[in-house]
Order: C-alpha cells, then structure tokens, then sequence
C-alpha cells in the first residue's frame, strides 16, 4: 500500500494535532495537511500552564510546539480560530462553527479535552479553571500576593497550582474529597507523604471535604464544606479532571464513549477517521481506556501517521502509565499501577525528606515507581517497568 | 543510509524517555543531562529515534537522514 495522495485534515490544535502532522510530514507524506484549531495562536505545550508560564518565567513563544517558521517548512496549513461543529462522514466534511466545510481526505480528530467546572460555582467570576493559555493568563493576574486561593480537587493539576500560587506569595487551601491528595493514582500512603511535604512549604489542605455552600454575590466570598469549616476566599480554582471535546461527532456514527473510541492504533470502524490524544479512549479488547498523558498522545500521534500512511509502526504499544509533574521547584515522576495495601520501599531518601524514591510492591513484583527530585534514582528503577518486564519485590 | 543524531543537553531537563526509547544511542550522564553512546546509526532504527524525538518534552533532540 503506498502513501495516500488526499488531503488529511485534524480538528485540534494543540500537541496531539501537532504532533500528528509533524509525524505526517516525518513520512513524507505528500499530501496538503490542514489544522483546524479553535485557538487564536498556534499549538503550544499545556504542562508549563500551571508551572513556568503561570509563574511568568515562560512566555508564549518558550511554550510553543512549533514555531511560524517551523509550519511554514512543514507545509501544515493551521487555520486558527476555527472550532469544529460536525461532521459528515458519508459527505467527508467536517462542519466548522462558522457554517464552513472543509472536505478531507482523512480525518484525524484530535480536539482534546476541557476542564469540568462544578455547577454550583459557574455564576461566579473569580473561578477559574485551568487548560488553555487564555485561562493561564485570566488566573496569573488573580494571583496577587496575599490573596486567599482556594482549589478545589487534590489531583495533579491542583497540586501544580498550589505550589505555584504559594511561590507566588498567595496563601492556599486546597480541598479534597478523597483522604489524601493524589490517593487515586498514588495511593494513601504517598498521598499523605505528599500531602505533608506540600504543608512543609506552606500549602493547606481539607481532606474528606466537599463544598456544601457557595456564599457571594458575583464573587465568591466564603465557601461552606460539609466537615463544617468555613473559608473567606478571594480566588476559586477548579481542578477535578477533564471531559473529552467531542460532542461534535455526536450523530457522525462514530462510536463515542467517553471519547471518540479508536483501537491502540487511532483507527475508527470508518477507515478514513481517526484519533489522537484527549479526545480519544482506546478500545483494548473488552476495556476502554481514555487518554491521560502527554507521552500516551505522542505515542499514538505517530501511530496514527503511521497508519495513514500505509507503514505501521513495528514493536509492542507502549502503555507504561508515565507521567511527571513539577512542584515547589521538583519534579515529581511516576510509573506503573499502585496495588492495593500497596508495600512501599524506599530506594532513596524517606517520606520526611524534600527527595526520596520509592517502589511500590506487591507480595512478588515492583507494579510502581514514584520519585521526588530524584531523577536519576527513577530512571534506573523505573527503565524496566517501562519497558513492560516483570521486577521482583525486593526481598523485605 | 544512516541517521545522525544531534542533541542540546544544555536544554535537557533528564526525562529520561529517550533513554526508554532507545538506551543503546542514548543515556543521562552524571548531571542527568543526556548524551550520545552513538552520533549515528542505520536506517531500520528510525521508528526509535522518531520515538525519542517525539517523546521529548523539551524538544532536544533532532534529527538527519544520511
């Protein structure tokens, strides 16, 4: 099978959409490439939102994918400005807002994921939720020494905040549903490790918490949780996880379910549609998967050219659950599935320290790795799990 | 053909998933920048080098085909 002479079209514009394209042109794939981003710049990185450029160390020419120059050379055609509103898959043509249609060759459907906002604080204005630069730069003016923030949900996205909002001389309280921050992902144990090392550097929390009351006018001004307390806030963040951007395809025949649902390799039962990144759960087998990292994106970018353009890529799908994070000035990395009752041995450093690594065991195998400012104890620890071998638990 | 490989350890940041990609071209010296173990290698290892390339946040490693 030789390489498509169509036109291929992706709705998004960020790095799944970039990233696709930049793969594309990497094949040599001839044909016209067009981006429809509903953004007005061109695709940039979303992890320094919540680190360097809400801190202001980064602008937006540091955090971009691709410079002007760099779209140019490829040949991509990035139209901005331009939010996608259907689909018709008999017709190949996707609908934009405007009431345009683009017709394609291929499409690759890579329009991400959006925060989800809690219904009882969407009236107000000083809630913010964080995932575009737009929503980075509204939050960075609000982040004026001395104020009171408050961030509602404990995840990554919230930690991030905190840390940076506490650097930047704000006083924070986060609050948490679950007992400990990050006891999701990490469990209970690391959560609580991280959860005392954020209060070390200033940061409260109120586990166990939910909101139970909004008091305001258009602002919020005081926020009731149903452990009782009662907090005077000047800023409202949420951070409780995302909902994939794809009501847009509703009615296409394509199969949504919490995303569009592709196969590991972003094909759809249409053989001319396809999927990267946050807007996509993978079907495995029985099992659907939604998206979650940034490398998971990158992966199935290249996949999905390669599928394009008739050269599959060879070797195993990587699904190896890494991630990394940067807080008070440390990377944080993880990798691998926390077990249950979780037996936790410490390579590097402890629990009370600013850096430690640490493996999380079954009975037999290592299933995790978790490290705090130490990048070098993780990538020895964690290269085999991520490769997908089998590592005993250390003898106790 | 061959594949030359050029990186900017200045710029690094020790992800470390190039070394995943590929740890016989790449590793992270004593710093935890990344280094070369070899400027080129053949053709049949592009999808590899595409994967460390694409799997780098902060975009040090580029690449030319021979």
């Amino acid at each position: 099978m030789g390489i498509p002479t169509d036109n291929v079209v992706i709705a998004g514009g960020g790095l799944a959409a970039i990233r696709t394209a930049q793969a594309l042109r990497d094949l040599k794939y001839p044909g016209r490439i067009t981006l429809l981003s509903d953004e007005a710049c061109l695709p940039y990185d979303r992890p320094p939102l919540s680190k360097a450029y809400l801190q202001g160390k980064a602008d937006e020419e540091k955090i971009r994918l691709a410079s002007p120059d760099r779209v140019t050379e490829l040949d991509i055609e990035a139209r901005l400005n331009k939010p996608v509103a259907g689909v018709d898959v008999n017709e190949r043509q996707v609908r934009l807002a405007d009431g345009t249609r683009v017709d394609y060759g291929r499409l690759v459907v890579a329009t991400g994921a959006r925060p989800i906002m809690l219904e009882q604080l969407k009236p107000f204005r000083n809630v913010h939720v964080l995932r575009s630069m737009t929503d980075a730069d509204a939050l960075r003016a609000a982040l004026v020494p001395g104020r009171r923030v408050l961030i509602v949900g404990a995840g990554f996205i919230g930690l991030e905040i905190a840390a940076t909002a506490t650097g930047l001389g704000c006083r924070v309280t986060l609050i948490e549903a679950a007992r400990t921050p990050l006891a999701a992902i990490l469990g209970t144990q690391l959560g609580g490790c991280i959860q005392r090392w954020h209060e070390r550097k200033g940061v409260e929390f109120r586990c166990d918490a939910r909101l139970a009351r909004v008091i305001g006018d258009s602002s919020v001004e005081t926020l009731e949780l149903t452990d009782g307390t009662s907090l005077q806030v000047d800023v409202v963040v949420v951070g409780i996880g995302q909902t994939p951007n794809v009501e847009w395809l509703a009615g296409s025949g394509l199969e949504l379910n919490r995303g569009l649902v592709c196969d590991p390799l972003g094909r759809t039962a249409d053989p001319l549609v396809f999927g990267v990144g946050d807007a996509v759960c993978c079907r495995v087998g029985s099992e659907y998967r939604p998206t979650r990292h940034w490398t998971a994106t990158t992966e199935q970018a290249r996949r999905v050219a390669g599928t394009i353009c008739g050269q599959p890529e060879a070797g195993p799908i990587v699904e190896d659950n890494y991630f990394w994070s940067d807080q008070h000035g440390s990377r944080l990395q993880f990798v691998g599935c926390v077990p249950p009752e979780p037996r936790l041995v410490w390579v590097s450093g402890s629990p009370s320290e600013d850096r430690f690594a640490v493996l999380c065991c079954t009975a037999e195998y290592v299933t995790a790795v978790f490290s705090l400012g130490s990048v070098r104890d993780f990538l020895a620890h964690s290269m085999p799990l991520r490769r997908g071998e089998r590592v005993a638990a250390p003898v106790p | 053909m061959t594949i030359l490989i050029k990186i900017e350890p200045t710029r690094c940041e020790g992800f470390g998933n190039c070394v995943n990609a590929a740890p016989d071209i790449f590793e992270l010296d004593a710093d935890g920048r990344v280094r070369l173990k070899k400027e080129t290698v053949a053709d049949d290892r592009m999808d590899v080098v595409r994967r460390a390339v694409y799997d780098c946040p902060v975009n040090v490693i580029s690449y030319v085909q021979e």
